[in-house]
């Protein structure tokens, strides 16, 4: 699975980091999301899919393999 | 006029729709999602989730510069950067990100934290208080000028104004004493904006005061108008949440038992209060060009209002929408708006309504709300809440030392 965020997308909701903060991180100056890499361990999957569909602009990209 | 557009008569102004919102919405969002209202003027009402995001998310075809609340609000000063369209909306936005950014709103958690123990220890030992007054009213008070690095103890000079314009009328004489009331916070603004000129401190408007804007540097002005923002949006709208949600743990029991004995919940029990109740009812956008919503022709300089309160209601968005489910996922509420003008103080709002929510149940537990002394806004309007809401309790302990003097 890959996940990251769309920097068109994210308004710095951070509902991401709430619920998946191992795999989405807040940039200091403003909130908006990233993430370190954009593969996702098996044990993280069910998190980065709660992360998408958690995010209220669709900002959260996961693709499935 | 054109025969075919929906009319309304919509007034989120009046009494009747203080007291009951969400009848008037859910008919709107079934009958006629798109509708045009004869009242302040005219202007379109949408009250669908989708229409709302696709509005919201829209800046280049709905501009926010021309008032983004129906009617236009008395005071004739800007507020930025919610009065203005990107680019320029972003070049404001980027220079006060930092200080409501989650890094920076962490730094702040030990003094909301404190503001709420200290607010509760001045009535803990009644047993009785108006959870408005003596906490829904200061906590975020203290809060915001805390953060803008102004002094907490003045709470109370500015809190009074703010509230007496959200919560009365337009046509109220309290609404027209409370917009001239406010000059005495226009009065402290300005004197500290020299004073921070003069001696910079390491605060939110020595900050503002040093930075640059379009490659020159920010007038006192435009830091007023940053100020200005941050005071109208972190007062009644966060303080209206803690009373929202305070009332409703009051009415569903079980809802507040299990909240007390599982503190792990409240992230999601606030994201929850939040969508049921969201304390700003709704922001309007004027089109800049004709288009088109819902099947619907818009016609270039009208107004819509984006009932963001309604769009958290929609059916089909959230399963059972009228329930508060408190551990509710996903809940993609529109209570901080959508896009670029997405709440900046949305983190900081959370912070103080998870503080506030946490020590009223783990202090008193056993709240009772006085409900026929409990006194709504006269307008819904702009925020949603009351002007009063009298509790009793089995007293306790204050938790801040003794030496402590009251504020």
């Amino acid at each position: 699975m890959r996940a990251y965020v769309r920097d068109d997308k994210c308004q710095g909701h951070t509902i991401c980091n709430v619920v998946a903060g191992k795999l989405f991180k807040l940039r200091e100056e403003d909130g908006h999301s990233y993430v370190l890499q954009e593969d996702v361990p098996k044990e993280l999957e069910e998190m980065a899919r709660r992360a998408m569909e958690g995010c209220p602009e669709g900002a959260i990209v996961v693709e499935e393999d | 006029m054109d025969g075919d557009r929906p009319s309304v008569h919509f007034d989120h102004h009046s009494p009747e729709f203080a007291k009951d919102p969400w009848p008037v919405y859910k008919d709107l969002r079934e009958r006629c999602p798109v509708a045009h209202s004869d009242t302040y003027g005219g202007f379109w009402v949408l009250s669908r989730y989708e229409d709302i995001k696709k509005v919201a998310l829209d800046d280049e075809t709905w501009s926010s510069a021309d008032s983004v609340v129906i009617p236009p609000k008395l005071l004739k000063r800007r507020a930025l950067p919610i009065e203005t369209d990107p680019p320029i909306f972003h070049e404001y936005r980027r220079i006060m990100n930092p200080f409501f950014a989650p890094a920076a709103i962490e730094k702040l958690e030990p003094a909301i934290s404190e503001y709420v123990d200290r607010c509760i220890d001045e009535f803990i030992e009644r047993g009785s208080c108006d959870i408005v007054r003596d906490f829904a009213d200061p906590v975020p008070a203290m809060t915001t000028l805390h953060l803008l690095g102004l002094d907490p103890a003045d709470w109370r000079t500015f809190a009074e104004p703010l509230h007496n314009i959200v919560f009365h009328r337009q046509d109220n004489p309290v609404r027209k004493e409370a917009v001239s009331g406010y000059q005495k916070v226009s009065d402290i603004v300005h004197s500290a904006i020299e004073d921070r000129k003069r001696q910079p401190r390491e605060d939110m408007i020595s900050r503002l005061l040093a930075a640059k804007v379009f490659d020159r540097s920010i007038t006192d002005e435009e830091v007023a108008e940053m100020i200005d923002l941050t005071l109208s949006g972190g007062f009644d709208t966060t303080g209206s949440a803690i009373s929202n949600a305070l009332l409703y743990l009051d009415e569903d029991q079980e809802a507040r038992k299990r909240l007390i004995e599982n503190p792990g919940l409240m992230h999601q029990a606030v994201e929850e209060f939040l969508r049921y109740e969201a304390p700003q009812q709704g922001l309007a956008r004027t089109a800049k060009r004709d288009c088109e919503v819902g099947g619907h022709q818009i016609k270039e300089g009208e107004k819509v209002f984006l009932l963001w309160a309604s769009g958290n209601r929609d059916a089909e968005v959230f399963d059972d929408p009228d329930q508060v489910v408190l551990d509710r996922f996903p809940n993609r509420h529109m209570t901080f708006g959508l896009g670029a003008h997405r709440c900046l103080g949305s983190t900081v709002a959370r912070k103080e309504i998870q503080h506030a929510l946490r020590a009223v149940l783990e202090r008193m537990p056993d709240y009772r709300v006085e409900r026929d002394k409990v006194v709504t806004a006269e307008t819904i309007g702009v925020v949603y809440g009351y002007f009063s809401i009298p509790l009793t309790f089995t007293p306790g302990p204050r938790v801040a030392e003794a030496a402590r003097p009251a504020r």
